[in-house]
């Protein structure tokens, strides 16, 4: 597990929303190893080795992130900020989660380089869909530059 | 009977008959397959009926019993026939034997004939096949059953739900453990209770066995009611439950299943989002409160503002509200206002708004501009106008602020002028004139270049000085407390001032003080005004003398001209003549000579016309009572200008005497001696060797040295180079030819000093006589008289004052060139004559006046009069002597003129600026910016007093407001000399603030340098104060509408994210169960968790109508032009595309509007699908879509002849969450038509809608036509 490749990093505190999430991508065989994060922090910390996570490889990075925007601590645009701000991390595709597309913070979202974002529609349905579209555009059509 | 008596006696009694084996040829083997076939078909035949008597005996309730028994016995009996059979081998019971088959027989029988009777009914019963068939099938129907029994055992304990199995009687007779978790009684203790008692009574007041007992009735429809109430647990704690009931029946007993769901959460955030929109409600009507707060104090200041006060929109120049004082000012009423434009009341609106306007006097502070406004009377007014763009109602506009200033522009537009007349004047006057300004002290704060030039002061040394830095102290001290006086009363003073320069030159001026009056009539500045007259007044200090000199000569000094008329006669001439001035004057001097002279008279004036002068020509001339007299005459030409001669002044002296003394000097030679010692004159004899031989002692003085250095002394040793004197040659002559000569020479001594002598030369027998008076004093005065006729001359042709003279009887007796071109007299006309015969209207003078105080007194009178004959301003000036008066007048009217100009100006000035003090704030600084006037108001305004401003800068009011750059700009226009216009802001003593609207004007010098500047000032405090009071409340209204938007936003923001989280997560566990619990759910549970969903999608539909619903009070309005047509053409197309309806939707021909296309869109999106909902009942629904253009609007329409409204709630139909119908009625949320008012709103539109219940509705709206 801890040497498998990580599919997606999935950065969300509603836990409803993460079990969803993950049972959504996991229905359509879109992905199976899932590292679920709660917090921007942790997300951070996971992603350059830092904290607890000083010991993981952190070339073993996510093929994409899925990033809420609002989180406790440090919310979805710092960390987008901090993952495209560093050459190490700036070549992953990060897809930011939304409540709501009138959201502002998604235009700033995208200044500051994220590549898609996806609404998170009340329908379970109209979820699913949209996590797996994302899912085959990210995973399966849009190969990582790496 | 025996027979069958003996045969029952003998029933087992074997012994009639062998036994079997005996009987026959049995074999062993015939006869054992025999007997155990018989035993077998026995056993066998024993062996049922006790198998059907068994399970009949367990099987109660098992048909056709009877026929079982009957067939056990009948069996039974069967299976005895063969017992006995089989017996007979060994015991031949024959008898028995046939017993027993003949009640077997009966039984068969019996058992036949049951058989006929039951058959039917056997064979309604499954055969075997059949019966195996239904064994399968209800084997596996109980199988089914028990795995569907465990499902639902499972479901009912997992379903995410309470289900809880109530009976008729409303008792809980099952309960899962959802129900043991939601109410918290365990299994064990729930069953049995009533759930009634666990539940309340629901809002509507029924209570659960009420509805239990109405379901129960209805046990055919199976409905399944829902009701909302609280429950109670175990631990007597409340909670929100929803419990769907459905009737059931388990072994025709009919129960209840309850589905019951803590709706805690739910309800929490129903009440949420209920609380959350009444709280936006709440906001919205608080921000509404404060608004129209704002609103009716931004009104209030609108309204009751005293400035003219409207707003106009930006895009079509519309007047869209207008003030009282507008109205009042512009005569138009409100209504005729509101339909008007701004170039209406602004024809020039393009041209003064597209050109920027040029020139100092529109130019205004930034923001304001000055227009030409009509009102409705056609009067033409000047109004500045300040303009602020804002929103108004939503709308960009301009708020006007219109001042009329044509009082003010009147009033600047003639200072302008009068300050231009001045500056035209002042440059005038520079140019010409000698100019001062000195403060109310006689400091001198200003002067002009020709003042420096004269005074030979250089600024520096004269700026900040006295005037008496140029006082000769010439004039008494009463003359200058006079002039003093008159200037600080308030009066121009005018006269002549004899100055000293720096270097001690004196110089003479004509000067007029002009003072300026501060508004209490006091004189702040005095403006001097001078004219160098020195030269003029050394020409007349000369003619004074030569007046006073020929008045006061004992010679008679008499001026004729070429044809030999006498023009002036003196007092010397009178004496001598006896003929006063008046009886001479005019007349021809040949009165004077005696007749035998005439000739002799011709030729001296044959010489003066030749330009010669004739000198000491003893002659005799007769006196007025006709006695001879010696006079000794000189004669010299009068030349005008051109040098022409044009007539002869002649001195006579009477040398009678001196004629008589001569002779007797001749007649006695003692005598003479004595008289030569005592003589007067020099006397000398000379001998005929030209030594002294006589000399007395006047001669010895004449000659600077003693008698007896001269006597026996050669005259060439005693003066050498005599010889070559024309002196000598005279003497010579007299010498040698013994004539006597007479002569006027001057003689210069050795010792250089000179003498004029009158010398008379007679021959004597000792030689030659020679006597010789000392004339030098005489002949300085008459080379003087000469030099003051020949001055006279000039004077007469260089000034043009007119001089003249008149006796104590006020006869002409002199008059000049001047005076007489003045009068427009004849030569010599009036002289002799009296003043009133020549001039009969002068006693009515002022002239007459002066002349006789100037007589009275002996007093220099001086006066300045305007002489209407001759429409002429005169400066007069009257010397009295003993002898009569002379008065030099000059011509004045022209600088008389341009000073009554400037008089009326200054007065203008001063009405000016006493209206300018009444209503401005006036100051007056010199270059420097030191205040050196101020006035009341002034004082007013500035809270300081007169002392504490005058001397001190401008900057004692300097609030600090403006900015360095502004106040160079200011400096640096002023200082060019140019007029400075704009709005200061001020600080007075006690700190407050006030703002002035100012008008700096530069006074100039003749460099083009101002010296003082002229601040009018009018207080704008608070108009400054509305302005930025209106400008603040409309930006704070701007900005707690953008704060409410903000506001608004960041709620949207939060509502549209934390409430849709549990909306989703409720909405996808539901999903999960659906898809991954499809089995465990039967229709009614898959349909339950349905509603779950749709429920979670409603609300999540509810969260985004909401959002939409405020997202549009942000949006901006991007407007195009639309064809209506078009739009609705394919609205209704979507329409009928994703609704199945079958109204019939029709549209006319609409008018294009201009209107932003996605929301328009939405409009009739919204209005149309409305129309189509709200008509669905009706089965012939139809829905028209129609326009058409009233007053300025464009109304649209959209009917339908659906279930329509009670117009009593037509005001709710436009609020947010506000329906007239229920959703199961018509669904919906409630927001449509408030978004669609929203949006027309926006468009500044109107909507409305009419209606009867059941006969359709109409909605209209409206948009702007332009």
């Amino acid at each position: 597990m801890k040497n498998a490749e990580i599919q997606i990093l999935l950065v969300e505190d509603n836990t409803n929303d993460a079990e969803l999430t993950i049972r959504a991508l996991q229905k359509h065989k879109i992905a199976n190893n899932i590292i679920h994060l709660k917090d921007g922090a942790d997300a951070i910390d996971f992603l350059f080795g830092k904290g607890i996570y000083e010991n993981r490889d952190t070339n073993n990075k996510p093929n994409v992130i899925l990033l809420d925007l609002k989180m406790p601590k440090v919310d979805g645009l710092e960390v987008l900020k901090v993952i495209k701000t560093d050459e190490f991390t700036k070549k992953i595709p990060v897809v930011m989660l939304t409540s709501s597309k009138e959201n502002p913070d998604i235009q700033k979202a995208y200044a500051l380089g994220a590549n898609s974002y996806i609404v998170k529609p009340v329908g379970f349905e109209g979820f699913t869909k949209a996590i797996m579209e994302l899912g085959f555009y990210w995973m399966l059509l849009n190969q990582s530059p790496e | 009977m025996d027979q069958v008596v003996q045969f029952f006696a003998k029933l087992f009694d074997s012994a009639d008959w062998p036994p079997r084996w005996h009987c026959g040829k049995w074999t062993g083997f015939h006869g054992w397959l025999y007997i155990i076939s018989d035993l077998m078909i026995w056993t066998a035949y024993f062996t049922i009926p006790l198998i059907i008597i068994k399970f009949i005996s367990r099987k109660q309730s098992a048909q056709f019993i009877k026929l079982y028994f009957l067939f056990a016995a009948f069996i039974l009996a069967c299976g005895s026939t063969h017992f006995l059979d089989a017996l007979a081998f060994w015991l031949p019971v024959y008898r028995l034997n046939a017993l027993v088959r003949f009640i077997t027989g009966i039984l068969s029988w019996i058992t036949v004939y049951y058989l006929v009777k039951l058959l039917p009914v056997a064979f309604s019963l499954k055969s075997s096949a059949e019966l195996q068939v239904e064994i399968d099938q209800r084997k596996k129907a109980e199988k089914e059953a028990t795995e569907s029994e465990a499902q639902l055992q499972t479901i009912f304990n997992a379903a995410p739900d309470a289900v809880i199995i109530v009976n008729e009687g409303g008792f809980i007779t099952k309960w899962n453990p959802k129900a043991t978790e939601l109410f918290g009684w365990n299994n064990d203790a729930a069953i049995g209770k009533s759930f009634s008692s666990l539940v309340m009574p629901a809002r509507n007041g029924e209570s659960l066995s009420n509805l239990f007992d109405k379901i129960g009735h209805l046990t055919l429809s199976r409905p399944v009611k829902t009701i909302e109430t609280m429950a109670i647990r175990q631990d007597t704690t409340e909670f929100d439950i929803a419990i769907s009931i459905s009737p059931a029946s388990i072994n025709n007993l009919p129960l209840f299943i309850c589905f019951a769901r803590d709706i805690t959460t739910q309800r929490k955030s129903a009440a949420e989002i209920t609380h959350l929109n009444d709280t936006l409600e709440q906001r919205v009507i608080e921000r509404t409160e404060a608004l129209l707060y704002s609103e009716k104090k931004y009104r209030e200041l609108f309204e009751n503002n005293p400035l003219p006060l409207w707003v106009i929109k930006l895009a079509s120049l519309e007047f869209i509200a207008v003030n009282e004082a507008a109205i009042n000012l512009y005569g138009y009423s409100r209504e005729e206002f509101l339909s008007m434009s701004a170039p209406d009341i602004q024809p020039a609106y393009e041209e003064e708004y597209l050109s920027p306007l040029n020139g100092t006097v529109n130019t205004t502070p930034a923001g304001s501009i000055i227009c030409k406004h009509v009102k409705r009377n056609g009067e033409l007014i000047n109004a500045e106008v300040v303009e602020n763009e804002i929103l108004f109602e939503g709308v960009p506009a301009l708020l006007v602020l219109s001042n009329d200033i044509t009082t003010r522009v009147k009033a600047e537009e003639k200072l302008d002028r009068i300050v231009k007349d001045i500056s035209d004047y002042k440059y005038a006057l520079d140019e010409s004139s000698i100019v001062a300004i000195t403060d109310q002290k006689g400091i001198i704060n200003y002067v002009n270049d020709k003042f420096c030039a004269i005074s030979k002061f250089n600024r520096h040394e004269l700026i900040g000085a006295d005037h008496r830095i140029i006082n000769s102290g010439h004039h008494p001290k009463e003359f200058i407390r006079n002039l003093w006086k008159t200037i600080a009363g308030g009066n121009i003073w005018i006269g002549e001032l004899k100055n000293r320069a720096k270097d001690g030159t004196i110089y003479w001026v004509d000067t007029t003080i002009v003072p300026f009056l501060d508004d209490k009539g006091k004189p702040y500045q005095y403006v001097a005004i001078r004219t160098d007259i020195t030269e003029k007044k050394k020409l007349e200090e000369q003619q004074m003398l030569f007046v006073s000199m020929v008045n006061s000569s004992d010679d008679a000094i008499i001026s004729k001209d070429l044809d030999g008329n006498i023009i002036s006669w003196n007092k010397g001439a009178e004496t001598i003549f006896g003929y006063s001035s008046a009886e001479i004057i005019g007349k021809h001097i040949s009165i004077l000579i005696p007749p035998h002279l005439l000739d002799s008279e011709k030729d001296i004036s044959a010489t003066i016309v030749a330009g010669g002068s004739v000198v000491h020509y003893e002659t005799v001339r007769i006196r007025k009572d006709g006695k001879m007299i010696h006079v000794s005459l000189t004669i010299s030409p009068i030349r005008d200008a051109l040098g022409n001669i044009i007539g002869a002044s002649k001195i006579s002296r009477d040398i009678t005497e001196q004629k008589l003394m001569e002779e007797k000097l001749i007649n006695s030679e003692e005598q003479l001696r004595q008289t030569l010692d005592n003589l007067v004159g020099g006397a000398q004899i000379h001998d005929y060797e030209w030594r002294y031989t006589y000399v007395n002692d006047t001669l010895a003085r004449y000659s600077r040295c003693e008698k007896e250095d001269l006597l026996g002394h050669s005259i060439f040793e005693k003066f050498p180079g005599i010889e070559q004197t024309e002196l000598f040659r005279v003497m010579e002559r007299c010498m040698t030819e013994r004539v006597t000569e007479q002569l006027e020479t001057e003689f210069t001594f050795p010792d250089g000093s000179s003498s004029f002598f009158e010398v008379s030369i007679q021959p004597v027998p000792q030689g030659i006589f020679i006597l010789s008076i000392d004339v030098s004093q005489r002949k300085i005065a008459e080379k003087e008289a000469f030099k003051a006729i020949k001055d006279k001359e000039s004077v007469l042709n260089r000034i043009s004052d007119g001089v003249v003279s008149f006796d104590n009887d006020w006869r002409y007796t002199f008059l000049n060139e001047t005076a007489m071109d003045i009068n427009s007299m004849e030569e010599r006309e009036p002289l002799g004559k009296l003043m009133w015969d020549v001039n009969p209207t002068v006693k009515e003078t002022i002239f007459w006046q002066k002349y006789n105080e100037a007589m009275q007194t002996g007093k220099v009178v001086e006066f300045e009069s305007f002489y209407a004959p001759r429409d002429t301003w005169y400066f007069v000036r009257a010397y009295p002597s003993a002898n009569g008066l002379t008065v030099f007048y000059k011509d004045v009217t022209d600088s008389r003129k341009q000073e009554r100009e400037l008089v009326q100006i200054l007065k203008e000035l001063k009405d000016y600026k006493f209206a300018l003090d009444e209503a401005s704030i006036v100051a007056i600084t010199d270059q420097k910016g030191i205040i050196q006037y101020a006035n009341d108001n002034f004082c007013k305004v500035s809270k300081y007093t007169k002392e504490e401003l005058i001397g001190k800068d401008h900057r004692i009011i300097n609030s600090g407001y403006h900015d360095k750059d502004f106040i160079r700009s200011l400096w640096v226009n002023i200082a060019k000399g140019r007029i400075w216009r704009g709005e200061l802001k001020n600080r007075a003593k006690d700190g407050s603030i006030y703002w002035v609207d100012t008008t700096i004007v530069p006074f100039l010098d003749e460099n083009g340098k101002p010296y003082q500047y002229v601040a009018i000032r009018a207080d704008i405090t608070q108009r400054k104060q509305v302005e930025k009071e209106i400008l603040v409340l409309n930006e704070e209204l701007e900005k707690r509408v953008k704060e409410r938007t903000e506001e608004l936003e960041s709620f949207s923001y939060s509502v549209s994210h934390d409430l849709r989280a549990p909306l989703r997560a409720v909405h996808g566990y539901a999903s999960i169960l659906e898809e991954d619990y499809d089995k465990v759910f039967d229709a009614e549970g898959k349909r339950l968790l349905k509603r779950v969903q749709e429920n979670a999608t409603k609300m999540g539909v509810l969260i985004d109508d909401l959002l939409t619903f405020s997202r549009l009070g942000r949006k901006e309005v991007e407007k195009s032009l639309i064809d209506m047509n078009k739009m609705t053409e394919l609205i209704v197309k979507e329409i009928s595309q994703s609704n199945v309806h079958h109204a019939e939707i029709t549209f006319g021909d609409l008018l294009p509007a201009m209107a932003d296309h996605a929301l328009l869109e939405q409009v009739m999106i919204n209005l149309v699908s409305n129309a189509v909902k709200y008509s669905g009942n009706n089965q012939h629904a139809k829905i028209e879509i129609n326009s058409k253009r009233e007053n300025n609007e464009l109304v649209y329409s959209v009917s339908d002849n659906g279930v329509g409204f009670d117009m009593q709630y037509a005001h709710k139909l436009f609020g947010v969450f506000q329906r007239l119908h229920s959703v199961e009625e018509f669904p919906g949320t409630g927001v449509g038509l408030a978004i669609v008012q929203r949006i027309i709103h926006k468009h500044n539109g109107r909507i409305w809608a009419l209606s009867e219940p059941d006969k359709g509705a109409t909605f209209y709206f409206t948009l702007p036509a332009n």
